[in-house]
C-alpha cells in the first residue's frame, strides 16, 4: 500500500478553511466542460484543487487538470468506479469499484498506475473513504460488511456486520472516531470501530421504497458527507417511490444532527420532479448543495439553508445576505418531526448529475454528468474577464 | 386461486363461494391417487418447469455477459461448471449447475413489446389465438387420471392471458397467487358431508338444465374448473407449512416459497408448473435491481434445479428460464436498460435437451445476433420436441386441423438430446 504521513504531519498539511466571502449560490454559472465520450459515474476534486477525477462507464478513471484541461487515464479497474477519496494530504487517491476492489494511485503522478489493490468485498465495493488521520480506509460492499483497512499495508483492521441489505456508503466522522453507514433500506448505523459495536441506529427509511408492482426495494444513500465541523450528517438519495423501475421517485437529502442522532431535515425540491439525488455537499458557509439526475434526462443543483429555515423557511436569494450570514441564524429544534425544506435556489443542469464535489476553495462545483461531461460551475457573480465563458477540453 | 376461462359470463352466474362449496361435496377429502398409479404416471409423464423472469431479464446481466465492452455494464463474467461457458457474476449458484442447462444466446423476436414478446415466447406465433406451451403440455402430456390441473401458474400477481385458446378450457392455466393456501380451498366446517352431497346434486341438476340451451364450451369451462378446483381441494397438504430445511435452502422470500411449491407440485405429478419472478423491467437502476432480483433468483433456482436432479426428475422434466425479451445494450441516463427483443438469451435444460451447450451468439457489443438466429417459433418447436410432442403435427379441433407449431419454423435440432 502507499506510504502514509503521520497524524501530525497530515494535520499540518491541511489547508485553512477557504474564505467564503463573495460566494453566492444564487449567482452560480457554468464555466467549463471537460468532455469524455462515455458517461461518467462519480467525481472528486483533489485537496489541492488542481485535479478533478471521475469514473466512467468504460471502467477507467480519468484525471483532468482543471486549469489546462489535460486528461490522463487511470486504467486498472475491472468494473465501474463507484466512489473515490483522497488521503488528507492529497497525495493518494483511493477508488472503489463494482468488482469489489479498492485501488490506490498517486494523485499527481505523470501517468498514475495502480500502486496497490485490496480485494475488499465479495461483490461491489460501493464506498471508500480515508480516515481523517489518513492512516485508515473504510469501505462497504455487497457482502453487507463494513471494513476498516490499514491504508499503508492494505491489511484489514476491523470488520463490522449488521446491515441486512446492501450498505451503500460509509464515512468516518471527522473528529469523534465513529463510523456511519447507510444501506438500501435507509437504515443508518453508527459504529464504534474500536469497540466493534454498533452504537446507534438511525431510521432514515424515508429514503427507501418498495415498488409493489415490481416487488423490489429501491433506496439507500447515493452520497453522504459531514459538515466540516462534524455536527451534521447529510445523506442523498430518493424518497416517495412511485415506479422505481421507470425512475419515478423524488430526490431527497436527509440531514441528521450528529449529537442527538436525530433526523432534522428533509431537503426537497421546490417543485416535485422525479429523479435521484446523486450528490450532496455541506458548504463551509453553511448551506447544503444537492445534485440531481432527473428522470427526464436533465439535472439540478439545489441549495438549501437548513439553519435559517426553521424560523422563516423563506427564500434568501433576494436579500443581501451571504450564505455565511444565514448560517448564524437559529438552529432548528431537534425534537419532533423533521423539517421539510425547499431550496432557496435551484440551478438547472444541462444533463443528469451522477456525482458532485467542491473545488478546494469551495467556490466551484464539479459535476460528473451522464453524458460524459465533467461540468464546472462557479458559485459567484460572473466576471467581465471572460471567466464565465464556457471552455472545453 | 384464479382460472382464466376465457369466459367471464359464468363468473357472474355462480358465486365462487357456492362453486367451491359444491366442489367439496364431490371431491370430499378422500385418499390421494393410489401409489401404484402415481408411480406409473411419474415414470411415463413428461413434465415442464417454466421459470418466467417477468419484465425482461437483461442478457448482459445473466446469460450473455460482455464485460469491458461499451455496453457491458459493471458486472463481470464468471466461469461455470461447463468448461468455456461463462455467465454473469450475478449467478454464482446457477453457474455451478450449468452442466444441467444450455444457453441460447441468439433470440431475435423483432419486438420490444411486453405483450407481443410474451405471447411469441409462449405460443410460438407472433399473432393469433394459439395455446400456450403449458396448455399444450396439459393436453398432450397429462395422464388421463392425473389428479392435478395440467397447467399451474404460481405468481404473486397476474396476467390474464387466454392460455388455452381453442383447446379445452381445463388446459388453461390454473393461477395460484403465491404459496398460500388458495382462498376457499378448505371445506366449510359448518356443513357435514351429507349436506355437501345435497348441494352438489343440486349443482349438477342446475348444470344439466344450463346445458340445454347454451354453447357446449361454456359448460365445459365450468365443469373443468370445478373438477380442477375439487382436485386441488383434495390436496391441501401441498400448501401446508413448508419445512425449515427447504426454507433455508430456497430462501423464505415469496420466490423461494413459490419454487418449493413448484417442486412439490411436480413431484405430485403436475404436468406444467410455471413460476413467475417479477421485477426485471429495469428502465432505471438496471444494475442495482438486477443485483437484488438475481440474487434472489440465483440461489433459489439453483437449489430447485439441484433438487430436480437429485430426485431423478430432470430425465422427464424440461426446465425453461425465459423472459419476453431482453434489455437494450445502451445504458440510459437512469442507469437503466430498456426493452430489447433483437438479441437476447434464455436457458433450457432437463428432459430432451443437450446439457452444457451454447447455441448461437451475439456480436462483440451484444447489439445483434451474430449467428444461429432463432425466434419464438423455433423455441416453441424445441420445447415441445424436447418433451416428446411432435410439434409438426396438428391439433384436431372439432373437425379442423391446426398446426401445433408454426409450420414456417423448425426446432433447434442441435439442442435436442
Amino acid at each position: 500500500m502507499t506510504p502514509q504521513e503521520t497524524d501530525s504531519q497530515t494535520n499540518s498539511d491541511v489547508s485553512p478553511p477557504p474564505s467564503t466571502s463573495s460566494i453566492d449560490p444564487t449567482k452560480i454559472h457554468h464555466i467549463a466542460d471537460h468532455k469524455h465520450e462515455r458517461p461518467l459515474t462519480t467525481c472528486r476534486v483533489d485537496p489541492s484543487g488542481k485535479f478533478a477525477f471521475a469514473g466512467a462507464e468504460d471502467l477507467n478513471v480519468y484525471r483532468w487538470d482543471l486549469e489546462s484541461g489535460e486528461k490522463t487515464v487511470l486504467a486498472g479497474h475491472q468494473s465501474w468506479v463507484r466512489s473515490m477519496d483522497f488521503s488528507p494530504d492529497g497525495q493518494w487517491l483511493y477508488t472503489a469499484g463494482w468488482e469489489g476492489q479498492i485501488r490506490s494511485w498517486e494523485v499527481a503522478a505523470e501517468s498514475p498506475v495502480t500502486l496497490n489493490v485490496i480485494q475488499a468485498h465479495r461483490g461491489c465495493a460501493r464506498w471508500v473513504q480515508s480516515s481523517p488521520c489518513g492512516q485508515m480506509l473504510t469501505t462497504c460492499g455487497n457482502d453487507k460488511r463494513i471494513r476498516v483497512w490499514d491504508a499503508a499495508s492494505g491489511k484489514q483492521i476491523v470488520e463490522l456486520s449488521g446491515h441486512r441489505r446492501h450498505p451503500y456508503a460509509v464515512l468516518f466522522h471527522p473528529t469523534d472516531g465513529h463510523l456511519v453507514s447507510e444501506d438500501l433500506m435507509g437504515i443508518i448505523r453508527v459504529w464504534d470501530p474500536q469497540q466493534l459495536i454498533e452504537t446507534n441506529l438511525i431510521d432514515a427509511s424515508v429514503m427507501t421504497g418498495y415498488d409493489n408492482k415490481f416487488a423490489a426495494d429501491m433506496g439507500g444513500a447515493r452520497d453522504m458527507c459531514f459538515s466540516s465541523d462534524g455536527s451534521t450528517l447529510a445523506c442523498a438519495g430518493i424518497t416517495a417511490v412511485v415506479n422505481s423501475f421507470a425512475g419515478e421517485q423524488d430526490p431527497i437529502v436527509v440531514l441528521v444532527d450528529w449529537q442527538s442522532k436525530a433526523v432534522t431535515h428533509y431537503l426537497k425540491q421546490t417543485e416535485r420532479k422525479a429523479g435521484i439525488m446523486w450528490g450532496v455537499r455541506c458548504h463551509p458557509a453553511g448551506f447544503v448543495v444537492g445534485a440531481v439526475a432527473l428522470q427526464g434526462g436533465g439535472g439540478q443543483l439545489l441549495f438549501w439553508q437548513p439553519a435559517a429555515s426553521h424560523a422563516t423557511n423563506a427564500p434568501v436569494n433576494e436579500s443581501d445576505q451571504t450564505a455565511g450570514d444565514q448560517q448564524a441564524q437559529t438552529a432548528p429544534e431537534l425534537a419532533g418531526e423533521p423539517i421539510e425544506l425547499k431550496p432557496y435556489h435551484t440551478f438547472a443542469l444541462p444533463n443528469c448529475a451522477r456525482g458532485m464535489d467542491f473545488t478546494s476553495d469551495a467556490r466551484r462545483v464539479v459535476i460528473a454528468h451522464a453524458n460524459g461531461n465533467l461540468g464546472v460551475y462557479e458559485m459567484a457573480e460572473k466576471t467581465d474577464d471572460g471567466a464565465a465563458e464556457p471552455t472545453a477540453s | 386461486m384464479k382460472r382464466n376461462l376465457g369466459c367471464n359470463i359464468l363468473d357472474h352466474m355462480v358465486s365462487r363461494r357456492h362453486f367451491l362449496m359444491g366442489a367439496t361435496a364431490t371431491a370430499g377429502f378422500g385418499p390421494l391417487l393410489p401409489p401404484r398409479l402415481m408411480a406409473e404416471m411419474k415414470r411415463d409423464q413428461k413434465q415442464i418447469l417454466q421459470v418466467y423472469l417477468q419484465g425482461g431479464v437483461s442478457q448482459f446481466e445473466s446469460w450473455d455477459p460482455k464485460p469491458g465492452t461499451e455496453f457491458g455494464g459493471p458486472f463481470r463474467a464468471i466461469p461455470t461448471s461447463v468448461p468455456g461457458m461463462h455467465i454473469s457474476e450475478l449467478l454464482p449458484y446457477t453457474a455451478e449447475k450449468m452442466h444441467l442447462l444450455s444457453i441460447i444466446r441468439s433470440v431475435n423476436l423483432k419486438t420490444d413489446d411486453h405483450g407481443l414478446g410474451r405471447l411469441f415466447m409462449e405460443k410460438g406465433r407472433r399473432t393469433g389465438d394459439f395455446p400456450y406451451v403449458g396448455a399444450i403440455a396439459s393436453k398432450y402430456l397429462s395422464a388421463e387420471k392425473n389428479p392435478l390441473p395440467g397447467y399451474i401458474h404460481i405468481s404473486t400477481r397476474g396476467l390474464t392471458d387466454h392460455t388455452a385458446a381453442f383447446l379445452e378450457a381445463q388446459h388453461g392455466q390454473m393461477k395460484l397467487e403465491g404459496f398460500q393456501v388458495p382462498a376457499n380451498l378448505l371445506r366449510d366446517g359448518q356443513r357435514d358431508e351429507a349436506t355437501y352431497n345435497r348441494v352438489n346434486d343440486f349443482r349438477l341438476q342446475l348444470n344439466r338444465q344450463f346445458k340445454l340451451d347454451r354453447a357446449k364450451s361454456l359448460i365445459d369451462s365450468y365443469d373443468a374448473s370445478f373438477e380442477q378446483a375439487a382436485q386441488l381441494m383434495e390436496r391441501q397438504h401441498l400448501f401446508e407449512k413448508q419445512n425449515d430445511y427447504d426454507l433455508i435452502r430456497y430462501g423464505s422470500h415469496p420466490f423461494g416459497r413459490n419454487c418449493i411449491l413448484a417442486r412439490t407440485l411436480l413431484e405430485e405429478g403436475a404436468t406444467c408448473v410455471k413460476v413467475t419472478h417479477h421485477g426485471y423491467d429495469t428502465h432505471a437502476e438496471n444494475f442495482n435491481f438486477h443485483l437484488e432480483q438475481l440474487e434472489e433468483f440465483d440461489q433459489t433456482f439453483a437449489t430447485l434445479l439441484g433438487d430436480l436432479e437429485d430426485r431423478g426428475m430432470l430425465d422427464h422434466t424440461l426446465v425453461m428460464v425465459y423472459s419476453e425479451f431482453g434489455r437494450t445494450p445502451k445504458i440510459n441516463h437512469k442507469y437503466g436498460r430498456d426493452h430489447w427483443g433483437s438479441s437476447f438469451s434464455l436457458a433450457l435444460g432437463g428432459c430432451g435437451i443437450q446439457p452444457g451447450a451454447t447455441i448461437g451468439s451475439t456480436n462483440e457489443k451484444g447489439t445483434e445476433v451474430a449467428n444461429r438466429e432463432v425466434d419464438g417459433g423455433h423455441l416453441f418447436h424445441t420445447y415441445l420436441r424436447a418433451v416428446g410432442i411432435n410439434s409438426s403435427d396438428n391439433h384436431a379441433i372439432e373437425g379442423k386441423t391446426i398446426p401445433i407449431g408454426d409450420p414456417a419454423a423448425t426446432p433447434i435440432e442441435e439442442l435436442l438430446a
